[in-house]
């Protein structure tokens, strides 16, 4: 730990950037809660059977109360606890995009940076070029269409559209970094390429990424959450976030906390990751004054 | 260089990036596992007349052999048949894309003034109470989905006021005006059709604001920013000092240089919209490009799909040009970087 | 006797910052005649900027607040004119060529109009109001005024295709039209090539001679303004420290900050590399006590940690903030 600079003074000083902002401690908080509430479903949902296949006709669509605070939906399932567990799907499709997207997005950009101007650089630059040619959604949208419509395969779509950012962000740095002295020295005293690439370039490109991560967990699950409203991400009776305000949307304004719950689940989540993306680009920002 | 050497390069390029775009998109199409003919027919249909689909479609060809004939129809405007409307595609998007034209127009007036006006007033303004309202509010914004806004408004504003409609373009009643453009705005003010005009409009408000909200958001956080940056700057300090009166340096010298970072991101705005519609015509079921595209995505309408994403992607390049060019309009130091090149 | 036209009267500037709050002007006297030129000398970071800009009310506030001090022009106090007067100040009185000239003009304007507002709003101040012919002409003569080449063309090109030396007389251009009596220079030539940076020296001194225009040259190099000035004002964290006139300046500088800045430039003709002064700029967050230079100071008795030195007349128009030469009032 030594070695990275972490020490209890760079954790300080790194908290007190961090903390400067008392939006970003919400934003904290918020994802702290909404990852326990993740790790933990099982356990604190009231009804951690109604997650899933689970028909009770008798109770359904009730409105909130004491026993079921957030009501329950068309088919008699309570809906606090589907959305404890939608939490899940949704944080977990952006932590299985991401695990994916980000070492392979990066490797691609460092080599392509590196070797700028070269074929190289050329080829995996232009392809990143075609897949920002659409916007992300109606790609995902596209993807997931072709495939047949489950939460894997938009998981599989958002991956494969995901990637070209984080090349393209890895790119821009590599290739401005590439000509700097500190490189061009190792390459003289003959530092092997793998070395510059990832002992040398990349520390460089760390912070940057970080940052993008965070920030990115609340779009993937922005797009996540669209493409299951729409029908083309997870289907029920997967207790998805999207999927549950699609099943209720239709029976607004009567029975609204089917749909309303669930939304706002989803808002602040995404506001949470973007709070906390943003104090992360504070805590990680070079020192102005 | 010359702006129209820019603009012929950008376009050549671009072509290349749609060529590469449609082979990508073709080759997903055909690889991913299912049938589209089997999905187009149904499960009950009888084999044979799955088998004869196939044929038609040249599903059985090499993949090779299968792009080229889709290439070859789609520069010759062909872009294959709509299983689904039993149209040919170009015609489908012909029909339908006025339609989402003056509604994603609707909505880039509607966020650009609002979020000009709003973030000029909060950057100048930093840190009072009315800026920091709008920064918290437009943290909001940009965390809710357009559908999440989409529901939230046909909630209020259709079924508990009812003030406005929440469904579709026109009201059972109204005549529409003779399409002209296909936009009935236009087209109803062309002819005298008031009656259409104004209900197309209230038609309009809901979806185009449910587009706007998440612009709307970023745009007042980008404006701002911009403002708050630029005010700083010895250029401002530089003109008060020499007795510029301060409305002239608020509204002409701080305000030029300020919009540019907006304009830029304007290509993304337009862009970003026209994936919105895919998704708020579907709610709204406002007869647009967006719900076609939505609709052949659920039905699995392979040439629908391929089409219409074709298109977002032609459009997508062409404004982004069109932006890039603006903005060398705009901001001189650009226009002397493609002059030295 | 006569008022004089600059009177800064114990000036303090706070700036508001998240980790606090920097007490940058801490009491500043300061009193300028007509047609006087004075040069201002001080580190980088010790609040010529600030003071300067304080006059012509260009501070941002927020950040920045002034709590005490009173500025004259005039006879008039500055803090407390309307827009209308502050207006005619800035367009008739006084005006500032800013450090940097790129950062000083609006990259996305052309030359012509920028000049063009100017000119068009001074002229209002007289009463005139002038048609687009006018104002064309009268920039073309001041452009031609501060020496330079083809002015029909400079006015319709953006700054960003003019070198520095020409973006730095079209700001002395601008200050022109604005300044008839005091004129403001911040580290005019800085930014430039030395040969350039003379030049603009040179013509500032020629303008300043034949308008009769007072003059604060800023600089952190005590070279820069040898030539060009009379009196000497030396600043440090806050304060000025030191006023005399340049010849006594330069022979016989009393404050040891002075001195130790005096006898740091290298000279050519022997004597070793200079020792400099030992330490650095004090935080202004938290200052230190009394004199701000004390920590540094070889001389530093306890009532210097204690009370802020007033500033003492040693007579011949020289003055000086330490307790070494006195303890009472000036």
């Amino acid at each position: 730990m030594e070695k990275l600079g972490i020490n209890k003074k760079s954790i300080q000083k790194n908290w007190y950037k961090f903390s400067r902002n008392p939006l970003s401690i919400i934003g904290l908080t918020v994802v702290v809660a909404i990852i326990f509430i993740t790790l933990f479903a099982d356990f604190i949902a009231p009804y951690p059977e109604h997650a899933g296949w689970y028909t009770d006709f008798k109770n359904a669509k009730l409105p909130p109360s004491f026993n079921h605070p957030f009501g329950t939906d068309t088919m008699g399932r309570d809906v606090l606890s589907r959305v404890m567990f939608g939490f899940r799907y949704s944080l977990m499709m952006a932590f299985v995009v991401l695990i994916i997207v980000v070492p392979i997005g990066t490797f691609l950009g460092l080599i392509a940076g590196y070797y700028n101007n070269t074929w190289l650089d050329t080829m995996i630059m232009r392809l990143t070029d075609i897949f920002v040619a659409i916007p992300s959604l109606v790609l995902a949208m596209m993807i997931s269409a072709l495939l047949k419509p489950s939460l894997f395969n938009a998981m599989i779509a958002v991956t494969l559209l995901w990637w070209p950012w984080y090349s393209r962000l890895v790119y821009g740095i590599s290739s401005s970094l590439r000509n700097e002295y500190f490189i061009q020295s190792a390459e003289m005293i003959g530092a092997s390429p793998l070395h510059i690439l990832f002992r040398e370039i990349l520390p460089n490109t760390l912070a940057p990424i970080f940052t993008k991560m965070t920030l990115d967990v609340a779009w993937v699950i922005l797009i996540g959450s669209s493409l299951s409203f729409i029908g083309l991400g997870a289907q029920p009776p997967t207790p998805d976030l999207g999927t549950m305000v699609s099943d209720g949307y239709k029976y607004m304004p009567e029975i609204w906390w089917v749909s309303m719950f669930p939304s706002l689940a989803i808002v602040l989540t995404i506001l949470g990751f973007n709070l906390l993306g943003d104090g992360i680009r504070d805590m990680l920002a070079a020192e102005v004054y | 260089m010359k702006m129209s050497h820019f603009i012929a390069k950008r376009l050549f390029y671009s072509v290349f990036v749609l060529l590469g775009l449609s082979i990508v998109i073709f080759t997903m199409s055909r690889i991913f596992p299912g049938d589209p003919a089997r999905m187009a027919l149904g499960t009950l249909a009888p084999q044979w007349a799955v088998d004869k689909l196939r044929e038609q479609l040249h599903l059985n060809d090499p993949i090779h052999i299968q792009y080229f004939i889709w290439l070859t129809n789609a520069l010759r405007g062909d872009l294959g048949m709509s299983l689904v409307t039993k149209r040919p595609v170009l015609t489908d998007i012909k029909t339908f894309f006025p339609a989402t034209f003056e509604l994603v127009i609707f909505s880039i007036i509607l966020s650009i003034s609002i979020s000009i006006v709003i973030g000029v007033t909060a950057g100048r303004h930093a840190n009072s109470l009315f800026d920091n309202f709008v920064r918290i509010a437009s943290y909001l914004g940009v965390a809710m989905p357009t559908f999440v806004w989409a529901i939230i408004a046909m909630f209020i504003f259709a079924y508990s006021w009812n003030i406005l409609p929440a469904l579709g373009r026109l009201n059972m009643g109204t005549i529409p005006p003779p399409r002209i453009t296909g936009m009935i705005t236009i087209d109803s003010l062309l002819t005298g059709n008031f009656r259409a005009f104004f209900d197309v409009l209230k038609h309009m408000i809901i979806p185009g604001s449910a587009l706007a909200i998440g612009r709307i958001a970023q745009d007042t956080r980008i404006m701002r920013a911009s403002i708050v940056e630029n005010l700083r700057k010895d250029y401002i300090a530089a003109a008060t000092s020499y007795g510029i009166p301060e409305r002239l340096v608020m509204f002409k010298y701080l305000m030029k240089p300020s919009l540019i970072p907006v304009v830029s991101i304007m290509g993304l705005e337009i862009s970003s919209s026209m994936a919105g519609s895919f998704i708020i015509e579907f709610i709204f079921n406002w007869p647009g490009f967006g719900r076609y595209g939505a609709n052949a995505m659920l039905n699995k309408d392979l040439n629908a799909i391929i089409g219409s994403v074709m298109i977002v992607g032609v459009f997508f390049a062409l404004i982004n040009i069109l932006v890039d060019v603006i903005i060398a309009y705009l901001d001189p130091r650009i226009r002397m970087a493609f002059r030295s090149e | 006797m006569e008022k004089p036209l600059l009177d800064i009267q114990d000036l303090y500037v706070n700036y508001k910052i998240y980790e606090g709050t920097l007490k940058v002007l801490n009491g500043i006297n300061l009193k300028i005649e007509k047609s006087e030129k004075v040069g201002l000398i001080g580190e980088t970071g010790c609040g010529k900027t600030t003071t300067m800009k304080s006059i012509l009310r260009i501070l941002p506030q927020p950040p920045a607040i002034i709590p005490r001090g009173k500025i004259f022009f005039e006879g008039e106090n500055i803090f407390e004119m309307d827009s209308k007067r502050l207006n005619r100040l800035r367009r008739l009185g006084i005006s500032m060529i800013f450090q940097d000239p790129t950062a000083s003009l609006n990259p996305v304007f052309k030359v012509g109009e920028q000049l063009g507002d100017i000119i068009k709003y001074g002229a209002l101040e007289s009463g005139e109001s002038l048609s687009k012919e006018e104002i064309k002409k009268r920039s073309l003569n001041i452009l031609k005024e501060v020496a330079l080449p083809d002015p029909e063309r400079l006015l319709d090109n953006y700054p960003i295709q003019l070198s520095g030396g020409m973006r730095q007389r079209i700001c002395i251009a601008m200050a022109l039209i604005s300044a008839n009596r005091l004129l403001i220079a911040d580290e005019p030539s800085t930014n430039l090539d030395v040969t350039i940076g003379d030049q603009v020296l040179r013509l500032i001194g020629n303008i300043v001679k034949e308008k009769g225009t007072s003059v604060i040259l800023i600089s952190h190099a005590l070279g820069a303004v040898k030539g060009l000035v009379d009196r000497v004002i030396v600043m440090y964290a806050g304060n000025i420290i030191e006023d005399a006139k340049k010849d006594d300046l330069f022979s016989n500088p009393l404050h040891p900050y002075t001195s130790g800045l005096i006898n740091s430039v290298p000279k050519l003709t022997g004597g070793g590399i200079p020792t400099g002064i030992n330490g650095r700029l004090p935080n202004y967050i938290d200052p230190p006590t009394g004199c701000r230079f004390s920590p540094r100071c070889i001389h530093a008795m306890p009532l210097c940690r204690e009370r802020t030195p007033p500033m003492i007349d040693v007579g011949e128009k020289h003055k000086v903030t330490c307790y070494l030469f006195g303890e009472g009032g000036s």
